[in-house]
């Protein structure tokens, strides 16, 4: 057997070698080598190997060749966009479908990016972001590792004291009525350590430097500012705030907030140093077990969270030893960005960016789209390319290489992809970006927060999309041999493996985001139909203010011809949700906990599924708790259990139906209730008359005014309580169904080009076929065959796939909403089924209404 | 004057080019300069000398025949151009000129 030398030694001298050079390098090593191998076959290869790589050197390297192709090619350039720009305008339907299809997926792509863009980039305004950490904790919540926002307030001074530490700030939530002459209304207050201005950079419009570290200089956003001074410049100003306990106090501006930038996830409306939350509730100040609602440091410049996080490890026995019923597993410092992007899994989070699922699910579905539209392109392109057959056998005949004619291909390409960009920039400027804020509460600007990802987006669409969808037909097109094409057997696209694996695709990704969306639709709808666990209708609430008020509102209230009944209540079902620990035995339970008069359980209309409700005289130390918490508790006879709650032993006596709180996200809560016996309660509720809430609501709030003219009148309709949920929720299904129809529209028209160029491709055929007498039934039969058994390998593929997704997606948003039927899929392919049949059927009625003489004149 | 100054291993490979006469190309070259100096080089190195000395007009070249044991491909043969030839000789003359200046005494102290 001849020894040959290491082929890819041969390749490598090949590749890189100028060809001029070639022949008489080539001949030289191999020479070389058939005398070595006399001697040793080993040796005789490495040393060719050796040769080989010596001959790398400028000198030998291919560069002439490349230079002469260079200056051809800028020559050329103009040309190629010239013949691009001539052939795009002579194929005019396949231009329009691809620039068409191209467009809306660029469109969506561009919006879906800077959506996600938004939240990805949120909060970037402040400027130590990086530097920013949280103090989150570990608890274990019954075998569940839950993280928890809310963390002890002790730990501030503690954090002080650590090198590393910078600055530390508490955040503490509380509430008030801030009055300012005749306007008055109850405001959210976050009561922070001074830190805070400067860890934190929201835009000011105006600062005295001892704004907060002042006790009595308060800092106010810009809407606030707005709506109780107009236009008038605020600091310095005068206004009292009171308190919880009727405690009142009285502040003046120190600073004003600028509009915060878009891209916020907190922002506060009136910041009061913490100091005043000490003078308030001295107790809670100095509790070593009460937990304030967050603590953020911030570390020196090039620091980082270890001093702090073993500091933190080392409390977290501490904590344990003095909150018995809420197990720390451990505390540490996490970063800024870190808790922005599992907000959604901390207990109390102050940020908000929400759960990333649709997210997720928007970024996936415009990524499908741009799939779908460039295998579309490339089906199109492919097949289309039969039409310049003859000019690229002239080309090569006439010298032009392969690289010649793949450039020329990828050229036009981008040419078409330009076009697509313009214009899906335009509609997603001018229609998706707006309706997408129209939709959302949010206000989405058509720009990235950081520069750099405009320019990525823009260059990655073009770069990606033009490589994407031009250059499997470039290599494909300019593979052909001159000679085939001239004698006419060159033979393509008819039977072409991959327009059919890219027509199944198109159709897979067509019935996976249009079944998704119906399984999702559906999912939506049955909960915007689903039982609340109590009849919100007919029935008002209204907070209380303390003292002699409430009871005398209570009783106007009663009084009053179209109330039917009212209830007292401390923690209301809704917007009032005070969250206790209660323990059976080892285990303890986060639960929502509410205190209710014996009225309650009938007003709000709860459905009691065993034992009783609360009688008059107000069952001491009994509770009635919801089906959540039995299935937490995995009690078989509720009834027969009982809870410890601080200490004291509450029996249950009854179970009543899940009631949905505010929103379905993270499923049902566990529920208590217990008997309201001294305690003030701070809601009223009561169910009207029928057809007479309109007119309690008016009566309530005259009694308010008469009551308390100095308290802001915050009473609602229960059945509002779900609106912003509900608001949400339609938006989802509104941004889906747009996904799933525009999906359905690109998979269209690629299936329109495609079977447009096959039946004008074969027009003779057909034309001969009815000369000879087939009927149009045939033909049709003739056309559909290619597609049909397509259409449901990817029906089988998609279709179950979709499903399956969606229902993992929905059992992460909403862990209770019931079981999907079957119709939602029926629909969906039906419709995709209906759609494909317009599809094509136009094109079938051309071919049968054509003259077969028409077609078959002139050959 | 640049282009007339040779250095030394470029004159080694003139020299061989001109012994060779109508057999000169690369390997037979790398070949010969190591029979008659036992100097090994490289392949590369001998194509890099020559292609300077085409270069300097001190050689040309032209293809030649094909031979099997080169897998059909054929050499480059190389010949000494007048001003190859002119280099050599001056190279020489300079060299004998200073060698026969080295007075006899300096041999004897050796």
């Amino acid at each position: 057997m001849k020894v040959t030398p290491p082929k890819w030694a041969d390749k490598f001298l090949a590749w890189y070698c100028n060809p001029e050079l070639l022949e008489e390098i080539q001949g030289d090593v191999y020479e070389l080598f058939e005398k070595r191998l006399e001697q040793n076959t080993a040796r005789a290869k490495r040393l060719f190997v050796w040769d080989v790589i010596r001959f790398f050197r400028w000198s030998t390297i291919k560069r002439t060749t490349t230079q002469n192709n260079y200056l051809n090619n800028t020559i050329m350039l103009g040309n190629y966009f010239k013949t691009g720009y001539r052939n795009l305008l002579k194929d005019k339907v396949t231009t329009t479908i691809s620039v068409l299809g191209l467009s809306l997926a660029v469109g969506c792509a561009i919006t879906t990016f800077f959506c996600i863009d938004y939240f990805i980039g949120m909060d970037a305004f402040h400027l130590n972001k990086e530097r920013i950490y949280q103090v989150i904790n570990v608890v274990n919540d019954n075998g569940h590792h839950q993280k928890y926002s809310d963390v002890p307030i002790t730990l501030e001074s503690k954090l002080r004291d650590i090198a590393d530490v910078e600055k530390v700030t508490r955040i503490e939530y509380g509430n008030g009525n801030m009055r300012y002459e005749d306007n008055v209304f109850s405001e959210f207050i976050h009561f922070v350590d001074p830190d805070f201005k400067e860890i934190f950079s929201f835009p000011t419009k105006q600062m005295e430097p001892d704004a907060l570290s002042e006790k009595s200089k308060i800092i106010i956003s810009d809407r606030i500012a707005q709506k109780y001074f107009g236009q008038t410049n605020p600091i310095g100003k005068q206004v009292s705030i009171k308190f919880k306990d009727d405690k009142i106090l009285a502040f003046q501006i120190g600073g004003v907030l600028d509009k915060t930038p878009p891209r916020h996830s907190f922002n506060p409306n009136v910041i009061i140093s913490i100091d005043v939350f000490k003078e308030l509730r001295p107790e809670e100040y100095e509790s070593l077990s009460y937990d304030t609602d967050a603590i953020f440091v911030m570390v020196h410049d090039g620091a980082g969270p270890t001093a702090a996080n073993d500091i933190l490890k080392a409390t977290v026995e501490e904590q344990n030893n003095v909150q018995a019923n809420k197990k720390v597993i451990s505390s540490s410092l996490l970063s800024y960005n870190h808790v922005l992007d599992i907000n959604y899994e901390i207990v109390g989070s102050i940020m908000g960016g929400g759960h990333p699922a649709g997210r997720i699910a928007l970024g996936v579905t415009s990524i499908l789209l741009l799939l779908l539209a460039c295998s579309n392109y490339i089906n199109i392109s492919v097949s289309s390319a039969s039409k310049r057959l003859k000019e690229i056998a002239m080309r090569k005949v006439l010298g032009g290489s392969r690289g010649m004619i793949m450039r020329q291909f990828i050229i036009e390409n981008i040419l078409v992809c330009l076009i697509a960009v313009i214009i899906g920039t335009f509609l997603s400027y001018f229609f998706l970006l707006p309706g997408f804020n129209m939709a959302m509460p949010v206000e989405i600007p058509f720009s990235s927060y950081n520069m750099l990802n405009n320019v990525l987006l823009y260059a990655g669409l073009l770069i990606g999309l033009g490589l994407l969808s031009g250059l499997y037909p470039a290599l494909f097109i300019s593979k052909f041999q001159p000679i085939s094409i001239f004698r006419g057997s060159q033979k393509f696209g008819r039977k072409s493996w991959l327009s059919r694996i890219l027509l199944t695709f198109q159709f897979v990704i067509a019935f996976f985001t249009i079944v998704g969306s119906f399984v999702f639709t559906d999912a939506s709808l049955q909960l915007a139909n689903a039982d609340w666990g109590y009849t919100p209708n007919d029935i008002i609430s209204t907070p209380t203010v303390k003292n002699s008020t409430s009871e005398a509102l209570y009783n106007k209230i009663v009084s009053n011809s179209s109330v039917q009944q009212a209830a007292k209540s401390f923690g209301h079902i809704g917007p009032y949700n005070p969250l206790i620990s209660a323990r059976y035995g080892e285990t303890t339970v986060q639960t929502n906990s509410y205190e209710i008069d014996h009225n309650y359980v009938d007003v709000m209309g709860l459905e009691i599924l065993e034992g009783r409700p609360f009688n008059e005289k107000g069952d001491y130390q009994k509770i009635i708790i919801n089906e959540k918490l039995v299935r937490k508790m995995g009690w078989d006879a509720p009834l027969r259990e009982h809870l410890v709650i601080d200490s004291t032993r509450y029996d249950v006596i009854g179970v009543v139906k899940d009631v949905v709180i505010s929103d379905y996200y993270g499923g049902m809560s566990p529920m208590l209730f217990k008997p309201l016996h001294d305690k003030e309660p701070n809601y009223i509720t009561f169910k009207t008359q029928e057809n007479a809430s309109m007119k309690a609501m008016s009566d309530l709030k005259g009694y308010w005014k008469e009551l308390a003219p100095d308290d802001p009148f915050d009473g609602f309709y229960q059945a509002k309580i779900m609106d912003s949920f509900f608001d949400e929720n339609q938006m989802n299904m509104l941004i889906i169904s747009f996904l799933a129809v525009v999906t359905l529209i690109i998979a269209s028209i690629g299936l329109y080009g495609l079977v447009a160029y096959n039946i004008s491709r074969r027009m003779k055929e057909f034309s001969i076929r009815k000369v000879l007498g087939a009927n149009l039934f045939y033909i049709i039969k003739l056309i559909n065959k290619e597609y049909m058994w397509l259409l449901v390998v990817a029906l089988i593929i998609g279709a179950p796939f979709g499903v399956y997704m969606m229902n993992q997606l929905i059992a992460s948003v909403y862990p209770d909403t019931t079981q999907m039927t079957a119709y939602p899929v029926i629909v969906a392919i039906l419709i995709i089924m209906l759609s494909f049949i317009i599809t094509v059927a136009r094109q079938v009625y051309k071919v049968g209404k054509a003259n077969p003489v028409n077609n078959l004149r002139g050959d | 004057m640049k282009g007339n100054h040779i250095g030394e291993l470029e004159e080694l490979v003139l020299l061989t080019v001109g012994a060779l006469f109508e057999e000169s190309y690369g390997v037979s070259i790398m070949e010969e300069i190591e029979r008659q100096t036992g100097r090994s080089l490289n392949i590369s190195a001998v194509h890099s000398v020559l292609k300077r000395l085409e270069k300097k007009g001190m050689v040309k070249s032209k293809m030649g025949g094909a031979t099997a044991e080169r897998g059909g491909r054929r050499k480059r043969i190389f010949n000494l151009t007048n001003l190859g030839k002119k280099a050599l000789d001056e190279s020489m003359e300079v060299r004998s000129q200073l060698y026969n200046q080295i007075p006899k005494v300096s041999f004897n102290i050796g």
